[in-house]
Order: structure tokens, then sequence, then C-alpha cells
């Protein structure tokens, strides 16, 4: 165990879930306060076209998903701010549009040692320092985003209109938002998978609404919350031998529904 | 006669082929009530909407403190409610984050009150009457006391016109009344000018000075006893349209008859 404990990989892993909790306790608040959940599953998938394009072009998948997906989610956001597009229509046709343009991509290529796999369900045992320090500059943006516009973007979640005529620049807070929102789950995709990744986006804060009115400690138990789900899916993947991106969202739900009854029994609501 | 701080000359806004408002002037003096009263889809919202630039006019002039709707409206000298309030139940905020939210949105770059911004904010809970709801959680609060909250949230920037757009939508009747003496006091005491926008015209025409009646376009516009008393409302609202008249039993109303 000592030996497994020491090794990079594991190192590299803990390291991730650290961030992971910072990223994902953060942007969920937004996200779901912003009624964007949907949005953040369609991101996810549209990596997947984004994979295949640097796959086709030789370019760093990294990169190439990371470039596509901040422009989808930028392009998506603008369609509904300014050409009236529903969320769910603009978001049903990238998501289909990058998954089929990545089915082809890498048929055309015969990228067949491609692993699908791992980008679907994720790896986080296969995440590597690059993979860290990516995920660790997205946490650094982050936060100074928020540092800055934690209570403008409260009240644009609150009541957009209101904010953009009190002064609140809405449109340009909305793109930064929705870049560093396709950031993130870029980098989180490499440990639960573009098929799982919704879960991180949901959960953290749909768990601290549970537990909080107060919008410091709903992000700061959604921050907990995806640390113990990370680490305890990790550990208990090893134990069970079972997919680790699978056993952090398994686990992640569990503890969502159990938290649920705790509250409806215990804090009578 | 003092000059408008709002004036609109001629405004036409058309969607398309669809015409919402047709050739409408108005105007609005300092400290005065008014109320903009139809029937759904006659334009009301779309003539809020356009005195404050978030929609512009096809044709015609909208100047409001005498400036453009469009600059003028990040200044903070207009205090807007929206007819739209989804707000979810479970947001976590108190009604003192929610009153704080509009001296943020007055931030340059790093956000953090000054002891100006928070004697604001609690003189706007005070003055609502809700300063002793201050940290209790906006979801929890009842209709009434939202809208008291969201109107807090206006004057906390110290605005020189309120625009409300049905403010008193969800809200029972004794709320509303209460709801209309708050307005009334704050024309009273704060010197601000407030348009309505309302389908009730009963109950609003007892406590605004004139009412402007649109179904498209401008029917009437003045005192309230004078619309009511005549064919402009059948016009407006159809035949099948019954008045209830407030007297000194209604507390809205009882100053009036004192």
């Amino acid at each position: 165990m000592r030996e497994i404990i020491s090794m990079p990989f594991f190192v590299n892993a803990i390291a991730m879930c650290v961030i992971m909790s910072l990223l994902f306790g953060m942007l969920s608040f937004f996200v779901v306060l912003r009624r964007m959940s949907f949005l953040g599953a369609g991101v996810a998938h549209t990596a997947f076209g984004g994979v295949a394009l640097g796959l086709f072009l030789g370019i760093d998948p990294f990169f190439a998903s990371l470039a596509f997906c901040v422009l989808a989610a930028v392009t998506l956001g603008r369609l509904v701010s300014r050409d009236g597009l529903s969320y769910d229509a603009g978001i049903g046709i990238f998501f289909a549009f990058s998954m089929a343009l990545g089915a082809i991509l890498i048929a055309v290529r015969k990228a067949y040692s491609f692993d699908l796999m791992g980008y679907l369900f994720g790896n986080i045992l296969g995440v590597t320092t690059f993979d860290t320090v990516m995920a660790a500059i997205a946490l650094v943006l982050l936060y100074l985003f928020v540092g800055l516009y934690l209570h403008r973007l409260l009240f644009m979640s609150f009541d957009e209109d209101v904010a953009s005529t009190s002064g609140v620049r809405t449109g340009a807070l909305d793109t930064l938002l929705l870049a560093l929102m396709a950031a993130v789950i870029i980098t989180g995709i490499k440990v639960v998978g573009i098929i799982l990744i919704s879960a991180l986006v949901v959960l953290p804060a749909s768990f601290g609404l549970l537990l909080s009115k107060n919008f410091r400690l709903v992000i700061a138990w959604g921050i907990l919350y995806t640390f113990a789900i990370m680490t305890g899916g990790l550990a208990l993947s090893f134990v069970l031998d079972t997919p680790t991106g699978a056993t952090i969202v398994s686990l992640g739900t569990a503890l969502y529904f159990l938290a649920m009854a705790f509250v409806r029994i215990f804090m009578n609501k | 006669m003092e000059r408008p701080i709002i004036a609109l000359n001629n405004v036409w806004v058309e969607f398309g082929s669809i015409i919402v408002l047709e050739d409408i002037t108005l105007a609005v003096r300092p400290r005065e009530i008014v109320s903009i009263v139809g029937p759904n889809g006659s334009g009301k919202t779309t003539l809020l909407r356009t005195m404050m630039g978030l929609t512009r006019p096809t044709r015609g002039t909208v100047s409001i403190l005498e400036t453009a709707p469009a600059e003028i409206m990040r200044t903070g000298r207009i205090g807007y409610l929206p007819q739209e309030r989804r707000q979810d139940e479970r947001f976590p905020v108190t009604a003192y984050d929610v009153v704080a939210m509009s001296r943020f949105a007055r931030t340059a770059v790093i956000e953090r009150l000054t002891r100006t911004d928070r004697q604001a904010i609690e003189g706007a809970l005070d003055t609502v009457g809700m300063a002793d709801a201050a940290r209790a959680h906006f979801g929890s609060l009842s209709g009434g006391q939202k809208q008291r909250v969201l109107i807090a949230r206006a004057l906390a920037l110290n605005p020189e016109i309120l625009l409300l757009d049905e403010p008193s939508t969800g809200l029972d009747a004794v709320a509303q009344d209460s709801f209309y003496l708050l307005l009334r006091k704050l024309r009273d005491e704060r010197g601000l000018a407030i348009v309505i926008v309302s389908h009730d015209i009963g109950t609003v025409s007892m406590i605004v000075d004139t009412v402007a009646c649109i179904k498209r376009k401008l029917h009437f516009h003045g005192k309230p006893a004078d619309c009511l008393g005549s064919d402009r409302l059948a016009e407006v609202f159809g035949k099948n349209v019954y008045v209830l008249h407030h007297d000194k039993n209604c507390p809205t109303c009882r100053d009036d008859h004192a």
C-alpha cells in the first residue's frame, strides 16, 4: 500500500482530487443557479468533436478540445442571448453535431488506437503531471474571476435584466463564465470522462443547497462534497476493482440522496 | 409646469410586421406617479422597456432625465422592477444580500462595500419596513415582503425614477394596499417619480396622479377620475369592464377621504 501511495500516478491522482474539488465545487454553484446544468453536459459532449479534430489535424487533443469547447460554449451563449435560440435547442444541435463530427473524423483518420473509453468514462489513475498543471491553471483563472466578480455574478444569476440595467456588464461576464466553464470541464474529462462529467457540474451545488441557505456555505459544502466523493470513489474503486470515474459518480449520487433523506427526516423540510 | 423627466415623442415600436406601439407621445413629470394601464398584450411592458432603452423604438425619440435611455440605465438614476420574477426559492441569499447587489453592481474593480454602501442598504431596507428581516432568507419571505426587498434594492442606488412592471402580481389584497401606500410614501418622502405598469385599473387609480391607457396607441392620459368615467376605458378594455371604486374604508384611500 505504501508503495502505491508514493507512486507518481497516485500522487497526481490525489492532487487532481484536490484541484477538481475546488474547481467543480465553485463552478457548480454558478451553473446550477444560472440553470445551465444541461449546458455543462452539452459542452462535455462537444469535447468529443474537439478531441477527434485534434487527432485529425495532428494537434494535441487537450488543446484542440479546449479551443473547440470554449468556442462552442461562447457561440452558444451568444446565439441564446442575441438571437433568441433556446439553450435546449442550441445544446441539442451542438451536442449531436460534435459527436457526429468526432465519429466521422476518427473513421476518416483511421485512429483506431484512440482511447475512446478513456475519454468517455475517464481514468484518474492515468492523470499525468501535464493534466494536473493544466487543471491548476484553470483553478487560478476561475478563482481570480470569481474573486473579482462574485457579487456581480450572483446578481446576474438572480435577476439578469435588473443586473444589466443596474450597471453589471452581463454580456461580458456571461461570455467569460461560459469560457471558464468549458475550460474546467475539459480538465475534468480526464478524471471522470465525457459521459459522467455532468454529474460533477450539477451535484456539488445541489448538495450544498440541501444543507445551507448561505451562498458562501453552499460553495464550501460543494467543495467538501466533491473532495469526499473523489477521494472516497478512488479508494472504493481500488478496493472493489471497479472503474474509478463511474465509482466516483455513483458514490456522489448515493451521497446526494442520503443527504436529501437526512434533511427531510431530521431537518423537517 | 415643470419639464418632463421622461419624454416620449411620436414613438413607434414594431417587431417585424407587427406594430406594438403606435405614435405614442407621453410625458412624466418630477414626483408624479403614473400608471400605464391596458389589457394583456396592449404594449405596456414594451412601453416601459422602451423608456429604459431595453427596446429600441423604430421611430420617434425617447429621453429620460434629459439623456438617451441606453446611457441613463448604467448610471443608477433609475430603479427598475421587472415583471418576470422567476427566482429559485432556494437561491441562497438573504434580504440584505439582495439589496447589496445593486451597490456591488456599481463597483469598479474590487467588490467591497464601503460605509456609504452599507448605510444606503440599511436605509433602503428601513424605508420599505424590512430592516428587521435583513438577515432572513429571501426565498422564505412572503410575496409582499419580497416585493419590498426588491424595491429596497432599487432604492439603494438612490434613484430619481422608479419603473415598476406589474408590481402587485401575486400579492393578496392587504399586501397590495400596503405596497401601494409604500409607493406613495416614497414619492412624498424621497421625491421619486414612479411609473407603474398594471392591468389593475381599480386599485392603482387611487394612488396615482395620472393614468395612461394604452392599447397599441395612447387612448388617454390624464387624471384617473376622468379616465374611469369616460368611454376611453371601454375603448381599451372592452365593454364588459367593471371598476371597483374605493372609498374611505379602503386603507389605500383613507388618507384621501380624511
